[in-house]
């Protein structure tokens, strides 16, 4: 798999020279925004998902629990989410001879997960004045907002943020590995959206796992 | 850090993406090719742990899969009992206790277990739906026509 990696960082790359720098000034990652801004918006984001979870979570009779502690939970899973998801990619490239700085990475991916703040926010805002999406915005936000699609029930919520702006966002974590590794557009692309793929395919067996023969909510 | 050692660590984060994909995705394939028992209400297969009263006619019957540690089925099941009509025709409704080894007690303290809509409390003992049935969510409610045969529900999946 080494060998791969090596032949795979080779294609593309911006250097002649694989591991020479000399070159080539080495390709480096920006932050998304100054420093200020940055902490602001990724504050503002933050706080955007605590809101929509919180919202979506209101209290349900007879039920103990603080909607406000679940929602703050649910808010720093996310943000450990994206962690997670700096440093796969970080770990990755580095397999194929790439250093990435975590916390750039980190921050563009906190930010352009407000893409998927947006997505959500606009298929809720459908669901609560129209009690439904229409195609269009589903196309933009999500297939989530639809009833129900071709894909199995589990399948259709494993994908339900399967839209432009999602597609969107792919895009722009993928040109975030682009700058910072100098490696063509297209295949930071296709590695973004593979893994994209199989974390989401692995999802939808997990919730067809969790739901087995269930057929779930009223009739 | 040695480049070998970077490259193996990066080798490994997306060797476990990868296997995550496949072993979940094997073990769905196995549970989706398993022939589970289609559902079907025979009381006989259940302990009833709350008398049932009187017998209603009704072409249907509602059964609330429900484990008395989860606070929101069992909320769920009650909010059902609260909603359903007692006119003639509305179907009858049972909670039935599942994944719970040790039969369960003071069921009297529990209102949403005690709820006079309910027409009966079963406990699952033998695990019927989850092993035989392959059902695993709590607070879904199966419908069963009036001989007791499984109602299904179109639900894309």
């Amino acid at each position: 798999m080494i060998g791969l990696t090596s032949r795979f960082a080779a294609l593309g790359r911006w250097s002649a020279k694989p591991h020479d720098p000399s070159h080539h000034p080495a390709p480096r990652l920006p932050w998304p925004l100054p420093f200020a801004p940055l902490l602001l918006i990724a504050g503002v984001i933050t706080y955007g998902w605590w809101r929509a979870v919180h919202q979506q979570m209101a209290p349900v009779p007879g039920v103990p629990g603080d909607p406000g502690i679940a929602a703050t939970i649910a808010t720093l899973a996310r943000l450990a989410g994206n962690a997670l998801e700096a440093a796969f990619y970080v770990l990755s490239w580095r397999a194929f001879g790439h250093r990435i700085p975590f916390v750039r990475l980190y921050a563009w991916i906190t930010l352009l997960s407000g893409a998927d703040l947006f997505a959500f926010e606009m298929r809720q805002h459908f669901l609560d004045t129209r009690g439904a999406v229409p195609v269009a915005a589903a196309i933009v936000s999500g297939i989530g907002g639809l009833p129900g699609s071709w894909l199995p029930r589990a399948f259709h919520a494993a994908f339900a943020s399967t839209g432009l702006l999602t597609f969107a966002r792919i895009a722009f974590t993928a040109r975030a590995q682009s700058l910072a590794t100098g490696v063509a557009l297209v295949r930071t692309l296709a590695f973004t959206g593979a893994t994209w793929l199989l974390t989401h395919l692995a999802l939808g067996f997990g919730y067809g796992l969790l739901q087995g023969r269930s057929v779930p909510g009223l009739p | 850090m040695n480049r070998h050692i970077e490259r193996m660590f990066g080798c490994l984060a997306m060797s476990v993406v990868l296997a995550l994909a496949a072993g979940m995705g094997t073990w769905w394939w196995i549970d989706r090719a398993t022939v589970y028992e289609r559902p079907r209400w025979e009381p006989a297969s259940f302990e009833a742990i709350a008398e049932a009263r009187a017998a209603r006619a009704a072409a249907e019957t509602w059964v609330v899969a429900v484990n008395p540690a989860c606070a929101h089925c069992m909320a769920g099941m009650k909010a059902l009992a609260d909603t359903l009509a007692v006119a003639p025709g509305a179907p009858r409704l049972f909670a039935l206790i599942v994944d719970t080894a040790a039969r369960p007690r003071e069921l009297s303290r529990s209102r949403s277990l005690s709820h006079p809509r309910l027409d009966g409390v079963f406990w699952d003992r033998e695990g019927v739906w989850r092993a035989r049935w392959g059902h695993r969510m709590y607070g879904e409610i199966l419908r069963f026509d009036a001989a007791g045969d499984w109602i299904e529900v179109p639900r894309g999946g």
